[in-house]
């Protein structure tokens, strides 16, 4: 039954929930940012640049356009995301800093609320009744086709990896608990490939280069955002802001979650450290690759990460 | 049809019976194909008309008849073998056990036929208070929870579906006719569901997905679905046609008729596992599995959107629902030597159901036609039933069950929303849809719940059973039908926001200004099933806890279950506490809206300034959705028909 105690609350909206993974997560946008705009020889934005920006649409005005089709549904959509993603970094565990909720702290559950980021901003951009958010839209949705497969295996990799060769372990604390015992994913050459492919996967749920596709500012004009403004916006912003923390969180508990000492607040840093470079790694993909055409991401996306995964998995079930 | 019972009661070898028995009824078929055709080219003329429905009532009562009294049709055979020389062998005994609430349910088709003449309106609402009226006698009934549980579902999404069809065959012809034939096969699937024995089941299974079936779905009388109904029903027969051999089989190897003295002398003999087999096989058929020729073995698109519904929504799941109680009956008779067979019947039905899957949901990619995404989507969602109740573990079973309860709600209600906009724009197909949603916003919402539940996203129903058969899988180490079925939920998402942005959203197209909502008639039952669909995401305990008592009934270990928690082994997964954490995480982004003080101003769509475009130059409609899966799709139906030889173009008709 339900548990509403004073801690999950706690850990529901202030920390590792809530206002703390707002804050880290605009601040990791921001690094972001910076380490891009480094890798081109420039300066870059302050690193509370994303925190003033989201400040700032709160005061903006709304505009609703006269055409959008179903005005509940585009005031509505920037929610599905975000309450998808508060969800999602609340059930995951931290190692060594937060234990994640026990029950529901599930794969097949993380896999759902993944998916509804990308839900948001079908339903957005869909609603608006702009043509270029449509096109981004279908984009986004072939896109998600593509990468969902080579999730879904590494997913399946993770579970058998972690199950130690008795079946699946579903439980997200225990893989973390089967990692910290047996030795990090990472370093097993069995798991590389699945680390390449999620990765690769990473970079597609984030838009990335080079998967910059859905809302490419050159030719879809930032797709399915493009009529939202003031504060949904904004609700968009932190939702991304959330999406990129809960991926890092995710690529921990799968592949990294080894802990540094006995000391929350040192596993705290360790993790914030481990993030950080997480970021770094992006913004030098980000910076270096050229965007991809949207068929041409299809066919990688349907070639590349499945067949990676798919040789963990095979490697896992066989040897 | 009694010549074939009599003929396996005799024969040693059932193998080569079942071979000959197969080829004669696919003889069979043809003439009743010919038969058909030939009356369907007759019926253009006018005054031929009368002369087509009364063949088929003759039919229809010869088939009645021969039903009612087996042992008095049979005679006249017995007689005459006499005569030739053979000598009198006994004959099995053949009564139908006629279940109270089937009576109720045929007297109230009767019924509706005479009163409902008066009006539509009558017949309609007749019909539902029929079914309304039909359920407390299943009080009666001693088929256990798990018949008397899907007997309760087949009524109540009965009265849903004739009252829906107030409004919606409010322009059709001879409404009486509709109600009562769709009362009918209503009354087989009772019967299906109650009856204790297999010979009866038989018999309701006929009524159910024979002639009565035949004539509700061709209602309308017009060449398309006449020849639609031709196919699916021939479809229906072959699947029959197994199941009558089996039938026979399985009374020969056990020599009694119901179900528990058949499970108490079931010995695992090779005659007997391929009855199981044949069994097996005609339960996924009737569940539209096997996709290799999806327009045959799929109900018909033209039929009326009611019954095309309850298909989907109900009689198919009588494909499962025999498919679990014969495994059961199978299990039985098993020992450890004689599990293997067992064993492999139920995990290639598992496979069947995977690949299904994703077969029919890619087939739901391609579509253009509102009906048939749905009809696709039917098949592809029986894949998951398929799938979780072939693992036979108490947690597999409880997922397929839950699934199959979810299914019945949020498919019916797909179809209800369908068939909203069909009425209302009288079109078909998404390309000439588009920005429904401002005209029809009441159904827009309902076929959001709708899409949501299918999708499998939590607070919805359709989640906890996807959970509960992905983890059924991976515990009985399947891997690769549990990645087949969670990505067929990624194209179930991707081919339903294709439905939902072509023709509810995006700009609203010529053919949709002057569409108006649906009426109350339509709203309420799509409205109820809404409701459950999201009081079955939150609380699956209400249909969790009988299918706890089934699983008991089954002699499995119960699930342990709350009212909104499930927790098997060490996965355990609370509804509630997601649903807590979802609307609070809700509740934060509306404190958020309320607290800014925004300005809200009214602008017009960006369109880089070009200002001549027209509302359909300006709508993605459904064909230019994912050309690139697309692509991928088509290539492989292309492979699919040079390997195995598939000819026609099905996908769009």
């Amino acid at each position: 039954m339900i548990t509403l105690s004073a801690s999950s609350v706690f850990a529901y909206l202030l920390f590792p929930g809530g206002l703390f993974a707002v804050l880290f997560g605009l601040l990791l946008l921001s690094m972001g940012r910076i380490a891009v705009a480094r890798f081109q020889g420039r300066v870059g934005p302050p690193i509370y640049q994303n925190i003033f920006d989201i400040i700032k649409l709160r005061v903006k005005e709304v505009l609703i356009p006269e055409d959008v089709t179903n005005k509940l549904m585009f005031c509505i959509a920037p929610v599905f995301g975000f309450v998808g993603m508060m969800t999602a970094i609340f059930i995951l565990p931290v190692s060594g800093v937060y234990g994640g909720t026990g029950a529901s702290s599930d794969l097949i559950v993380l896999i759902y609320l993944l998916a509804l980021p990308a839900v948001s901003h079908i339903l957005g951009g869909s609603a608006s009744g702009s043509t270029y958010a449509a096109i981004s839209v279908s984009r986004e949705v072939i896109l998600m086709f593509a990468y969902e497969i080579s999730f879904i295996i590494v997913l399946f990799t993770v579970a058998l990896a972690a199950g130690g060769g008795d079946g699946a372990q579903f439980s997200l604390k225990g893989i973390v608990d089967y990692q910290i015992t047996h030795g990090s994913f990472i370093s097993d050459i069995k798991m590389i490939p699945a680390f390449l492919a999620f990765v690769i996967f990473m970079l597609a749920t984030l838009e990335v280069p080079p998967f910059h596709i859905a809302e490419n500012d050159g030719d879809v004009m930032k797709g399915y955002l493009m009529e939202y403004s003031g504060m949904p916006l904004a609700l968009f912003e932190i939702t991304h802001a959330l999406k990129l923390l809960v991926l890092i969180t995710v690529l921990q508990v799968f592949f990294m979650p080894g802990i540094a000492g006995a000391s929350i607040i040192v596993n705290l840093l360790w993790f914030i450290g481990k993030s950080a470079a997480v970021v770094a790694c992006i913004a030098f993909i980000h910076a270096s690759m050229p965007s991809f055409r949207v068929d041409q991401a299809f066919k990688f996306l349907m070639i590349v990460p499945i067949l990676l995964s798919l040789m963990s998995l095979g490697m896992i079930l066989f040897f | 049809m009694i010549q074939a019972f009599v003929d396996s009661g005799n024969v040693i070898s059932s193998i080569i019976l079942a071979g000959g028995e197969l080829l004669y009824f696919l003889v069979f078929i043809r003439v009743i194909r010919i038969v058909f055709l030939d009356k369907y080219r007759g019926g253009k003329l006018e005054d031929l008309k009368i002369q087509k429905l009364k063949l088929t009532y003759v039919l229809l009562a010869f088939i009645t008849i021969g039903g009612f009294l087996p042992a008095f049709a049979v005679q006249p055979f017995v007689v005459l073998a006499g005569f030739m020389g053979s000598p009198i062998t006994d004959l099995p005994p053949m009564g139908i056990n006629w279940p109270l609430p089937v009576l109720l349910l045929t007297m109230g088709a009767a019924l509706v036929y005479f009163i409902g003449q008066k009006s539509n309106k009558t017949a309609g609402l007749l019909s539902a208070l029929v079914c309304l009226l039909t359920m407390p006698s299943l009080f009666f009934s001693s088929a256990g929870t798990y018949g008397i549980s899907f007997a309760v579902l087949i009524l109540f999404m009965g009265t849903l579906q004739f009252v829906y069809s107030v409004s919606y065959m409010e322009h059709s012809h001879k409404q009486y006719r509709f109600y009562t034939f769709f009362l009918l096969m209503i009354a087989g699937l009772l019967g299906v569901s109650l009856s204790g024995e297999l010979l009866s089941m038989f018999f309701f299974w006929e009524i159910m997905s024979g002639w009565v079936m035949y004539l509700a779905l061709s209602h309308e009388d017009d060449a398309f679905s006449v020849r639609e109904a031709t196919k699916y029903f021939t479809f229906n027969y072959l699947g029959a046609a197994f199941l009558l051999v089996a039938v026979a089989v399985m009374y020969n190897e056990t020599g009694h008729w119901s179900y528990s003295d058949m499970a108490a002398n079931f010995q695992y003999t090779q005659p007997a596992a391929i009855a199981i087999l044949l069994l097996t096989l005609a339960f996924l058929m009737k569940a539209a599995q096997l996709p290799f020729r999806i327009d045959y073995q799929m109900h018909p698109k033209p039929a009326p959107t009611p019954i095309s519904g309850y298909i989907s929504s109900t009689v198919l799941k009588s494909g499962p629902f025999m498919m679990v109680k014969i495994f059961f009956l199978a299990a039985a008779g098993v020992t450890a030597t004689t599990l293997f067979p067992l064993e492999l019947i139920m995990h290639v039905s598992g496979w069947i159901g995977a690949l299904t899957i994703i077969i029919a949901a890619s087939f739901a990619m391609l579509t253009n036609s509102m009906k048939r995404l749905l009809i696709f989507h039917t098949v592809s969602q029986l894949g998951y039933v398929v799938v979780g109740c072939s693992l036979m573990t108490s947690m597999g079973l409880a997922g397929g069950l839950l699934h199959f309860v979810n299914h019945m709600f949020f498919k019916n209600l797909l179809f209800l929303c369908a068939g909203a906009v069909f009425i209302s724009t009288g079109t078909d197909k998404m390309d000439k849809l588009g920005g429904l949603a401002r005209k029809m916003p009441v159904t827009f919402i309902c076929f959001m719940i709708g899409v949501l539940s299918i999708a499998g996203v939590p607070l919805y129903s359709g989640f906890v059973s996807k959970w509960l058969i992905y983890h059924a899988v991976m515990d009985s180490g399947f891997i690769g039908i549990a990645i087949l079925a969670l990505f067929g939920s990624v194209l179930t998402l991707a081919s339903f926001i294709k439905f939902m942005h072509s023709a509810y959203l995006g700009q609203m197209q010529d053919n949709v200004k002057d569409a108006k909502e649906a009426s109350w008639y339509m709203l309420l039952p799509m409205s109820v099933l809404a409701g459950l669909s999201i009081l079955l995401g939150i609380f699956p305990g209400i249909a969790l806890t009988p299918i706890n008592s089934m699983l008991a009934e089954f002699a499995m270990q119960p699930m342990d279950i709350t009212i909104s928690s499930v927790t098997h082994g060490a996965d355990s997964i609370d509804m509630l506490f997601i649903a807590a954490t979802l609307l609070l995480g809700m509740a934060l982004a509306v404190l958020v809206y309320v607290l800014t003080k925004t300005k809200t101003r009214k602008t017009h769509v960006f369109v880089c300034g070009v200002g001549d475009l027209t509302p359909e130059d300006s709508h993605v409609s459904s064909g230019n959705f994912y050309e690139d899966a697309k692509a991928i799709i088509k290539g492989s139906i292309r492979l699919m028909k040079k390997t195995i030889g598939l000819k026609g173009d099905y996908i769009e008709r």
